[in-house]
């Protein structure tokens, strides 16, 4: 026997299909996905410059104050900005780079830029740039491996909307932490170079941090 | 360039998609925003995705979908599994207008009936007729077994068999 009611849901689902334009659906998906590139192109371009810039100041005041340690105990302290280089010092610990958020990263690379103007007047600042900046890819190289694997790990189940915080830092390898919040879930770490947190919405699979956990917790 | 393009894959499954967000946001707009987000993370993972075998991209899909609906928040507060419909709304076949026959008026009532029908039966009639997912498909998807989907579909038609001749209102 038919039954009507299997036809009557046939047909109205056959209506409701025909009113969706999956054409022009596919068309927004293309359109949201040049939004994305662009956006991502301007926000890998700001974190490497604030990393950069950062890294090159941080250098160069160290040397800075070797320097003036080892030249004598009675070069007047006045010749050196020690209030600058405490600020380098403190801006060292704290930068991040943040993911998804180009705003985030523009205030820091705009915060920034302040500081590195009046430290490329140092000599000692140009003379350590060689280092720093293989100082800088080395970070970055790691950093980024990090991220891009657990991206990888994240997307294979499906889900890519977190965010990742790199803070540099000095200091040794810390537990990770993993807190599940009201909201969100962060998960936290260290290792010798930086500082990691990630955020995830609680929406996600438990599975999923699960792994990023084990997989950061393996480095 | 892998198995299948983006463009079959959008052919395939868009459909699929947009009628599993839509059976949980109930909302047309979130539902094409969502279906966009979807088809953008398979952008990203064509490669890897036009390799894969039907029932594991299909599942993936399904997956991402879910999840997408969940991330946003207005969407958690869904009803309990356990809320199921009374087995009192047994109807007659012969009582059933014809599909063809039925008027305008009748098809907005099926619609709206099936738009306030609890969670785990809309699912069930969206992604069995509009989706075109078979009963062992949408067991698999929702974890429960094809026995369990069965006995909600049956359900979920009576229910709206009752509606469709002015029985009482979702």
């Amino acid at each position: 026997m038919t039954d009507k009611m299997d036809n009557i849901l046939n047909m109205i689902a056959e209506e409701e299909t025909s009113k969706i334009d999956f054409e022009a659906l596919k068309q927004g998906v293309f359109e949201k996905r040049k939004a994305q590139i662009k956006k991502r192109r301007a926000i890998t371009a700001y974190a490497s410059m604030a990393a950069s810039l950062l890294i090159v100041f941080g250098v160069g005041t160290l040397f800075m104050g070797t320097m003036a340690k080892s030249e004598n105990d009675s070069a007047p302290m006045e010749m050196y900005d020690m209030e600058l280089m405490q600020d380098a010092k403190a801006d060292m610990k704290t930068t991040s780079i943040v993911t998804d958020s180009a705003e985030s990263v523009k205030e820091e690379v705009a915060e920034d830029n302040g500081i590195y103007d009046s430290v490329t007047n140092s000599t000692a600042a140009a003379e350590t740039k060689g280092n720093a900046r293989a100082v800088i890819d080395n970070y970055k190289r790691i950093a980024y491996e990090k991220m891009e694997n657990g991206l990888k790990e994240y997307y294979s189940n499906g889900e890519d909307n977190f965010t990742v915080i790199i803070t540099y830092k000095e200091g040794e390898v810390s537990d990770a932490l993993v807190e599940v919040g009201e909201e969100e879930t962060r998960c936290t770490f260290s290792s010798k170079v930086a500082e990691y947190e990630i955020l995830l919405p609680n929406s996600t699979d438990y599975d999923i941090i699960d792994a990023l956990y084990e997989l950061y917790t393996q480095n | 360039m892998g198995e299948r393009s983006f463009d079959a894959i959008y052919e395939q499954y868009s459909k699929m998609v947009y009628f599993s967000a839509y059976s949980i946001v109930k909302s047309e707009s979130d539902a094409m925003d969502i279906t966009q987000d979807v088809f953008l993370r398979v952008l990203k993972h064509e490669k890897k995705l036009s390799e894969m075998d039907d029932n594991y991209l299909k599942n993936w899909l399904y997956r991402v979908t879910v999840n997408r609906c969940m991330d946003n928040r207005r969407f958690l507060k869904r009803e309990a599994p356990s809320d199921e419909l009374p087995e009192s709304y047994v109807y007659n076949e012969s009582e059933l207008p014809e599909a063809a026959a039925l008027t305008n008026e009748q098809k907005r009532i099926v619609k709206e009936a099936i738009d306030a029908l609890p969670d785990i039966y809309r699912e069930c009639v969206i992604l069995h007729y509009y989706s075109n997912l078979r009963y062992e498909e949408i067991a698999a998807f929702l974890g429960v077994s094809e026995g369990t989907i069965k006995s909600r579909m049956s359900r979920a038609k009576d229910r709206l068999s009752v509606l469709l001749k002015g029985g009482e209102q979702a």
